[in-house]
C-alpha cells in the first residue's frame, strides 16, 4: 500500500475543508456555542442600517458566528452589533465543542501568485527545513492540497492552496478558510469594511498586510503582430471595444479579439484602476474572460488578432507591447522600471494575514516568503524581487530628457546642476521610498524597504560609500514650498533608517537632498502620476 | 554530465508484482554462464542503448537499475537483448545490469546532446497508463506542437525543426502505458536552440486509464483512485528538481472537464532561458 510507505493516511483526504466556523478560529480553539440547535437571528450595526440575517452558529467573549445565505459563515464583532433573536449568548447555558481542522491552513486568493509562485515558495521552505512536498492534484485545476512530509514521512503540515482569483482572498480569510490571503492589489476600502465587520479590523496596517513581490502588467500581442507600443489611451479605448479593429492603430485590417482575466482577478481590477478608469471606460462585454494568467497568455500567443494583459512572470510564448503616457514618456516593462514603480503598469503583490495564522508552519512560511531566501524564488518564478538594483546616472538618458521637458514653474537651473553634480557620477538605487496617500507617513512597502536599506548600509561591501537619500515632491503648488517638502521627505526617511539601525551615522554617510519637482518620473497630470513623483530616491557613491 | 543522486521512494519505483514478475518469467541460466556481451551507445537526445549477447541467457529476464529505478526487458530466444536507456537524470552513472540468474553486472551510462536537451519525467508504479502532453508555444490540442505518446514526434525531428524555426522542438523519448511489471516512465525531451531565450511549453499530465469519465477502479473507493507519482526535470544546464504527486480520486460517473482530466498542477510547465 503506497499510502502506508509514504506515510500517508490511509483515509482520503478529499476536500474536507471542514466548517468555515471551525476553521475560522484554528484547529485548538474552542468555542462556546448556543445549547439549542443553530436558530436564525438579527444583527444589527450599532448606529448603523446595516442588518445580518442568518444562523448563529457559535459566539465567544469578542465574536458571533454566522451563517448568511449569500456570503458563507462570517464573524462578526460583537461590540458592534445588538444581537435579536432567541439563540443570542445570555440565555442557554454554554457548550463547549471541538473542532474539526481540516488542512492546518489555508493560503486563498490571487492567481498570479497562487498558480507558480506559492508553490515554489512553499517548496522552498520545504527544503529549509528538509521537507518533503507532496502535491494532492484533485478536479478543480485551482485547488491544490500541499503536503509537507518530514524526512521519516510523517505528515508536517497540510496546507489548502486555492488560486481563484485576489477577490476570493478576503471572503476565504474572513469565513477562516484561508488564514493568508494572496492579493495581487491592494485591499479595497470595502473590503476593509468587511473584514471589519468580521471582526479583522486593520488590515491595511503593517503586520496584516506584506508585500511579498513587485509585478509589472503587461500588454500582450501575439509574436505575429507588428505593433511594437500602444498609449494608455488607446489601450483603453482597446478594452472598451471603441478600438475594434488592428487597422485605427496603423495595421493591416483585422478584428481585434480581446482576452482579459475575470472578475475576481487583481490582475483585472489592476488593468481597471490603471488604464479603464482613469479613461472613465469599462471593458467590452466581447472580452474572453480567464481564471488562469498561463491559459490566457498563451490563448493571445496563439491568435494573431489578439491582445491581452497579464503579469510579468507570463509573458511566455506572447510578445509585449510598451506602454507610452499621456505626456509622452514611452516605458517598456522593465526590472528597474518595475522596482521603482515607475513603469506605469507596476504593481505590488500582497499577502494578507489574520490572527487566525496560528499554525507553525503558516507562519513561518510568511516569514520565509518575506525573507531575503525567497528573493531567488521570486525572480526564478519571473517576478520581481525587492533586493536593490543599481542603474548609473549614465543610463537614465530618459530621465534627463524628462527632466527639460518640463514647465518653467518646474523647473529650476541651479537645481538642476545642483542634481547632476550631486548624481552624474552614482548609482540610483531601484529602493524608491513613498508614502501613503495624503500623507508624509512611509507607507507599508517604504517601511520594509527601511529595514532592507538598513541592512545594506551595514554591510562590508557598502563600506565608504556615500548613501544620497533625495526627495522630490509633485508639480503641485510652489516651488520653494515644493523644495522644502521634498527636503522634509528625505529627512523623514533617514530617521527612519537610523531608528531600524539603532545607531547614529554621519550626515556625510548618509546625506539628504531635496530637488523640489524637477525630474519627475511621471507625468503630473493625475493623481496616480503625482504620487508617482512625491517620493525619495537612493543614490550610491 | 554526471548523474544526480536521486531518492526515490520505494512505493514508486516498486511496483507491488515487479519481484514476482521476475520469480515466474524465462528459465533459470546455467551456473556456468560467463560474463556477457555488453556494448553501451550513446544516443542522439540523451539517451543510452545497452546491446546484450549472450546464448547462454536467452530468455532471461533482465533488470537495468538506473538512479535505484528498475526497468525489467526479456532477452531473446537467441540470447540478444536492445535496451534504450533514457538518461533523465543525467549520464555517467553506473547502471546494474541484473539477470535472473542472479548475476549482476555494471556499465556506466553515456549519452549524446546531454547539454542541448532538458527533460521532464514521470515515474510511477500502478499499473495505469499516465501520459504526458506538451503544448509547445501554445499549441492547440491536436495541432502541430501538441507533442504526447500518440504523437511523440522524434529526436531527429524535434532537432530539425528546431534548426529551421530557430527555436527548440521536444519529443515523447521514453514511453509507458503502464502495462509491464515494475517502474512506469514517461519522458518529454526538449531540444533546445542555442540562441533561444524564451518560451513556455505548457506541460500536463494525463490519468489517462481513467479518462474523462471515471469508473470502476479508477475512481471512487478504488483500488486506482489515487495514483502517485513523482516528476523528475532535469534543465539543460544540469539543474535537477523533482516533485511529488498524487492523482486525488474522482468521482464515479463525474465528467472531468479538460483542465481536470490533463493537469497542470501536476507538472511543471518548461521554461526556455538561457
Amino acid at each position: 500500500m503506497f499510502a502506508l510507505a509514504l506515510g500517508w493516511p490511509l483515509a482520503r483526504s478529499g476536500r474536507t475543508l471542514g466548517t468555515g466556523l471551525g476553521l475560522l478560529l484554528g484547529a485548538a480553539a474552542i468555542l462556546q456555542a448556543p445549547s439549542a440547535v443553530a436558530e436564525e437571528i438579527t444583527l444589527q450595526m450599532t448606529g448603523s442600517q446595516v442588518v445580518f440575517k442568518g444562523e448563529l452558529l457559535g459566539f465567544d467573549d469578542t465574536s458571533y458566528t454566522v451563517a448568511l445565505e449569500n456570503l458563507g459563515t462570517l464573524r462578526l464583532a460583537r461590540d458592534k452589533f445588538d444581537c435579536v433573536g432567541g439563540a443570542c449568548p445570555g440565555g442557554a447555558p454554554a457548550q463547549v465543542a471541538a473542532l474539526n481542522a481540516g488542512p492546518d491552513f489555508g493560503i486563498h486568493g490571487s492567481n498570479t501568485i497562487g498558480a507558480q509562485l506559492m508553490p515554489a515558495l512553499i517548496e522552498g521552505y520545504a527544503e529549509t527545513i528538509g521537507a518533503k512536498v507532496v502535491k494532492r492534484v484533485g478536479e478543480d485545476p485551482e485547488e491544490v492540497q500541499i503536503e509537507l512530509l518530514g524526512g521519516d514521512g510523517k505528515k508536517l503540515s497540510v496546507v489548502d492552496l486555492q488560486s481563484h482569483g485576489s477577490g476570493t482572498s478576503f471572503p476565504a480569510l474572513a469565513r477562516g478558510e484561508a488564514q493568508i490571503g494572496m492579493s495581487s492589489r491592494p485591499i479595497k476600502d470595502k473590503e476593509l469594511t468587511f473584514m471589519d465587520l468580521a471582526g479583522f479590523l486593520g488590515m491595511s496596517s503593517p503586520g496584516r498586510e506584506h508585500i511579498l513581490a513587485l509585478d509589472g502588467l503587461l500588454v500582450i500581442v501575439s509574436p505575429d503582430n507588428p505593433l511594437s507600443s500602444i498609449s494608455s489611451e488607446d489601450l483603453a479605448k482597446v478594452f472598451a471595444g471603441e478600438i475594434s479593429d488592428w487597422s485605427q492603430l496603423g495595421l493591416p485590417p483585422g478584428r481585434i479579439s480581446l482576452y482579459a482575466r475575470d472578475n475576481k482577478s487583481g490582475t483585472y481590477d489592476t488593468f481597471n484602476s490603471l488604464v479603464l478608469k482613469p479613461a472613465k471606460r469599462e471593458i467590452s462585454g466581447e472580452a474572453r474572460r480567464f481564471e488562469s494568467n498561463a491559459e490566457l497568455s498563451d490563448a493571445v500567443a496563439a491568435d494573431p488578432s489578439g491582445i491581452g494583459f497579464t503579469g510579468i512572470a507570463y509573458q511566455r510564448n506572447a510578445k509585449t507591447l510598451a506602454i507610452s503616457s499621456s505626456c509622452g514618456i514611452v516605458q517598456k516593462p522593465s526590472t528597474f522600471g518595475v522596482k521603482t514603480e515607475e513603469y506605469p503598469l507596476s504593481r505590488r503583490l500582497f499577502l494578507y494575514t489574520t490572527p487566525n495564522l496560528t499554525a507553525p508552519h503558516g507562519q513561518r512560511l510568511l516569514q520565509f516568503a518575506l525573507s531575503e531566501d525567497a528573493q531567488d524564488i521570486i525572480v526564478d518564478i519571473g517576478f520581481i524581487d525587492q533586493t536593490a538594483d543599481r542603474l548609473p546616472f549614465s543610463q537614465q538618458g530618459d530621465r534627463l530628457a524628462a527632466a527639460l521637458d518640463v514647465s518653467a514653474e518646474s523647473f529650476d537651473m541651479e537645481l538642476m546642476r545642483s542634481a547632476t553634480s550631486n548624481l552624474s557620477n552614482a548609482e540610483r538605487l531601484s529602493t524608491t521610498f513613498r508614502f501613503r496617500s495624503g500623507s508624509s507617513e512611509l507607507d507599508n512597502k517604504a517601511l520594509q524597504d527601511v529595514r532592507r536599506l538598513a541592512r545594506l548600509i551595514e554591510r562590508d561591501s557598502a563600506r565608504g560609500r556615500q548613501f544620497l537619500l533625495v526627495g522630490f515632491a509633485d508639480a503641485t503648488g510652489l516651488f520653494e514650498d515644493n523644495r522644502r517638502l521634498s527636503l522634509a521627505r528625505a529627512r523623514t526617511v533617514r530617521s527612519a533608517i537610523l531608528a531600524v539601525s539603532g545607531r547614529d551615522l554621519p550626515q556625510d554617510r548618509l546625506q539628504t537632498l531635496g530637488f523640489s519637482e524637477i525630474m519627475p518620473v511621471a507625468c503630473n497630470d493625475s493623481s496616480k502620476g503625482r504620487a508617482l513623483n512625491r517620493r525619495v530616491e537612493v543614490w550610491l557613491r | 554530465m554526471l548523474a544526480v543522486a536521486i531518492a526515490i521512494p520505494a512505493s514508486v519505483v516498486l511496483a507491488s508484482g515487479s519481484s514476482t514478475a521476475v520469480a515466474e518469467s524465462g528459465q533459470l541460466a546455467q551456473e556456468s554462464c560467463g560474463e556477457p556481451t555488453i556494448t553501451v551507445l550513446p544516443l542522439s537526445g540523451g539517451r543510452t542503448q545497452f546491446s546484450i549477447t549472450d546464448p547462454c541467457r536467452a530468455g532471461q529476464t533482465v533488470t537495468f537499475t538506473y538512479v535505484g529505478v528498475p526497468f525489467q526487458r526479456r532477452m531473446d530466444s537467441a540470447g540478444r537483448l536492445d535496451f534504450i536507456l533514457d538518461c533523465f537524470a543525467g549520464d555517467g552513472s553506473p547502471v546494474q545490469i541484473g539477470f535472473q540468474d542472479g548475476s549482476t553486472f555494471s556499465r556506466n551510462a553515456v549519452a549524446r546532446d546531454m547539454g542541448r536537451v532538458s527533460k521532464v519525467s514521470v515515474l510511477w508504479s500502478a499499473n495505469v497508463n499516465l501520459d504526458i502532453h506538451a503544448f509547445e508555444y501554445a499549441a492547440g490540442f491536436g495541432k502541430p506542437g501538441h507533442v504526447w505518446a500518440a504523437a511523440p514526434s522524434s529526436p531527429e525531428d524535434a532537432r530539425s525543426m528546431a534548426r529551421a524555426e530557430g527555436r527548440g522542438r521536444g519529443f515523447i523519448s521514453h514511453v509507458s502505458d503502464g502495462g509491464n511489471a515494475g517502474s512506469h516512465l514517461e519522458v518529454y525531451t526538449f531540444w533546445h536552440h542555442r540562441r533561444q531565450n524564451s518560451g513556455v511549453v505548457r506541460l500536463a499530465l494525463d490519468y489517462a486509464s481513467r479518462g474523462s469519465m471515471p469508473e470502476g477502479e479508477t475512481c471512487g473507493n478504488g483500488r486506482m483512485a489515487e495514483v502517485e507519482f513523482l516528476v523528475l526535470k532535469l534543465s539543460r544546464g544540469g539543474e535537477f528538481s523533482r516533485t511529488d504527486g498524487v492523482f486525488e480520486a474522482a468521482a464515479c460517473g463525474a465528467t472531468l472537464s479538460e483542465q481536470a482530466r490533463y493537469s497542470t498542477k501536476a507538472i511543471p510547465d518548461l521554461f526556455i532561458n538561457n
